[in-house]
């Protein structure tokens, strides 16, 4: 072979799918170098985004998925950081467990609001809007069929609608918060950006209560969430 | 007339794991400067964005690319591009290096895998080396890499790497390590490539430690410690080149930081020992 442009494709093709090209006429033990260099590197980038996912479908599993992505070639990132977010991308296209797909997201989003640029609200952000509940702006709200954070060694997790809160705090440390489905609501409806009065009384109205009797647990909710660096600030009651 | 990029002594490559310990009361101690991959960097903010300040408000930087794929066919990243100039400007960057390979094709492979050494991959990578210094406005270096194969061969690698340097007009990153692994691979005289190199345009230089897979076939996987033919390889380079700054990478198989800094001072050793003996 001795154009350029066949050669490299021809070099590319039998590293990315480990296959030997013989009209490369390469010695395999060097084309083997590259063919192990290319994955180990792509496994250790993803079994460090992607821990409890591998540790779930274990090692053998996990090597598969990872080949499966390689071979793909959907990667077109330059951004170290951004490969777990192409690879959940490709990884929910794909058929797997749907606990498998909801823990792959749930560590992704982790990854997202460590490493996301974003500017605390200022003082005037939050004059502006005194009714309002305003959070770290590096934050999910997550909702799942089933109770990822028991995935452990080769077992799936049961079947539970999930609830999860995760932020960085201004430490700058991601943390997390598991959540009922009240709570859930409440603060699903605040991230809106709506003022605490007018959730209140939403959902009070769908819970068919009269919004007092669920201003205090809100209120607590938010005062905890406030402590734990999730809320910068909260009007001081919800107005019922 | 050799003109060195504008930092001095010996640097250490940044990475995530020894950062607790840098920063810790006189962990910096003896690294003159620090090479990151901007790929690493760039986009991250908290916690991230903190380290690197840190830093960067403290030492000289110089950044060496992992991602743009100089040697590929895909086309060239132009939003990396203008984010690696973003960078090298926010934080003062005093030189700019990528590598002498290709790392993807029709989607990225995040390795380095090396350029068929012929006439038409020099046209080839010299072309899209003058595109980047072009959108860049500043002249970039780039590395010899190491290579366990090189299919169709029609240059040897010296010739390869002159003849980029010469149409790209741009500046070397000399990879030490590299001339050693590669002068075993491929059964060639280190101090004879070295001597055919243009002095006047090495930027700087990188050394590291590399892995035997067999007698014939060392790996060049920045996870071991230094050996004394690198080293002695270096003081060939530098009695003369002079003092190239040169930057000690280790990727993984992490010794406590006070080993990785008693090798830069090996080589620091090492860098003004030829100093001496030049003047």
């Amino acid at each position: 072979m001795s154009n350029f442009r066949e050669l490299q494709g021809a070099l590319a093709a039998s590293v990315r799918f480990k296959v030997h090209d013989e009209s490369l006429d390469v010695e395999a033990r060097r084309l083997a170098i590259y063919q192990r260099l290319v994955f180990n590197n792509l496994f250790g980038l993803l079994s460090g985004g992607y821990k409890k996912l591998r540790r779930a479908m274990g090692d053998e599993q996990f090597r598969k998925l990872v080949r499966a992505f390689l071979e793909s070639g959907v990667s077109q990132t330059p951004y170290f950081a951004e490969i777990s977010g192409e690879f959940l991308s490709w990884f929910v296209q794909q058929e797997a467990p749907k606990w498998q797909h909801e823990l792959a997201e749930y560590e992704r989003a982790g990854i997202a609001i460590d490493i996301e640029t974003m500017d605390w609200p200022s003082a005037a952000a939050i004059e502006s809007r005194p009714d309002g509940v305003h959070f770290s702006p590096a934050i999910a709200l997550l909702s799942f069929d089933y109770a990822i954070y028991e995935a452990s060694e080769g077992v799936a997790p049961p079947k539970q609608p999930t609830y999860i809160l995760l932020y960085r705090n201004p430490h700058n440390k991601l943390r997390y918060k598991l959540l009922n489905a009240a709570s859930f609501s409440l603060l699903a409806l605040l991230l809106q950006d709506q003022n605490l009065s007018e959730v209140l009384l939403t959902l009070a109205t769908s819970m068919g209560v009269e919004s007092h009797r669920i201003e205090a647990p809100a209120m607590d909710l938010l005062a905890e969430l406030q402590r734990e660096g999730a809320v910068v600030s909260r009007p001081n009651n919800g107005g019922a | 007339m050799t003109h060195f990029a504008e930092v001095n002594g010996v640097g250490l490559g940044l990475r995530r794991s020894l950062i607790s310990q840098l920063q810790a009361p006189g962990g910096c101690d003896g690294i003159d400067f620090f090479e990151l991959a901007p790929e690493n960097w760039i986009n991250l903010g908290g916690r991230y964005a903190d380290r690197l300040k840190w830093f960067s408000d403290r030492f000289p930087i110089v950044c060496h690319g992992l991602s743009l794929n100089l040697g590929g066919q895909d086309p060239l990243d132009f939003k990396l591009l203008a984010d690696v100039k973003a960078f090298l400007r926010m934080h003062n960057v005093k030189c700019y290096s990528e590598h002498l390979s290709f790392c993807g094709h029709g989607g990225l492979l995040y390795d380095l895998l090396p350029i068929p050494f012929t006439e038409e991959a020099v046209t080839h990578v010299a072309e899209r080396i003058r595109v980047v210094q072009d959108f860049l406005e500043q002249p970039i270096a780039v590395e010899n890499i190491s290579y366990y194969l090189a299919p169709s061969q029609e240059l040897t690698e010296i010739e390869f790497v002159n003849a980029v340097l010469r149409e790209a007009n741009c500046r070397l990153m000399l990879d030490i390590n590299n001339v050693y692994v590669n002068s075993v691979n491929h059964c060639y005289d280190p101090i004879d490539f070295i001597a055919q190199l243009p002095s006047e345009r090495i930027a700087y230089a990188h050394i590291a430690g590399h892995a035997d897979e067999a007698e014939d076939l060392k790996v060049d996987t920045h996870g071991a410690p230094l050996i004394k033919p690198v080293l002695d390889l270096a003081q060939g380079c530098y009695r003369r080149f002079g003092a190239i700054p040169t930057v000690l990478e280790r990727d993984f198989n992490f010794p406590p930081l006070a080993e990785l800094k008693q090798e830069v001072s090996d080589v620091k050793r090492v860098q003004e020992r030829a100093l001496v003996e030049l003047s």
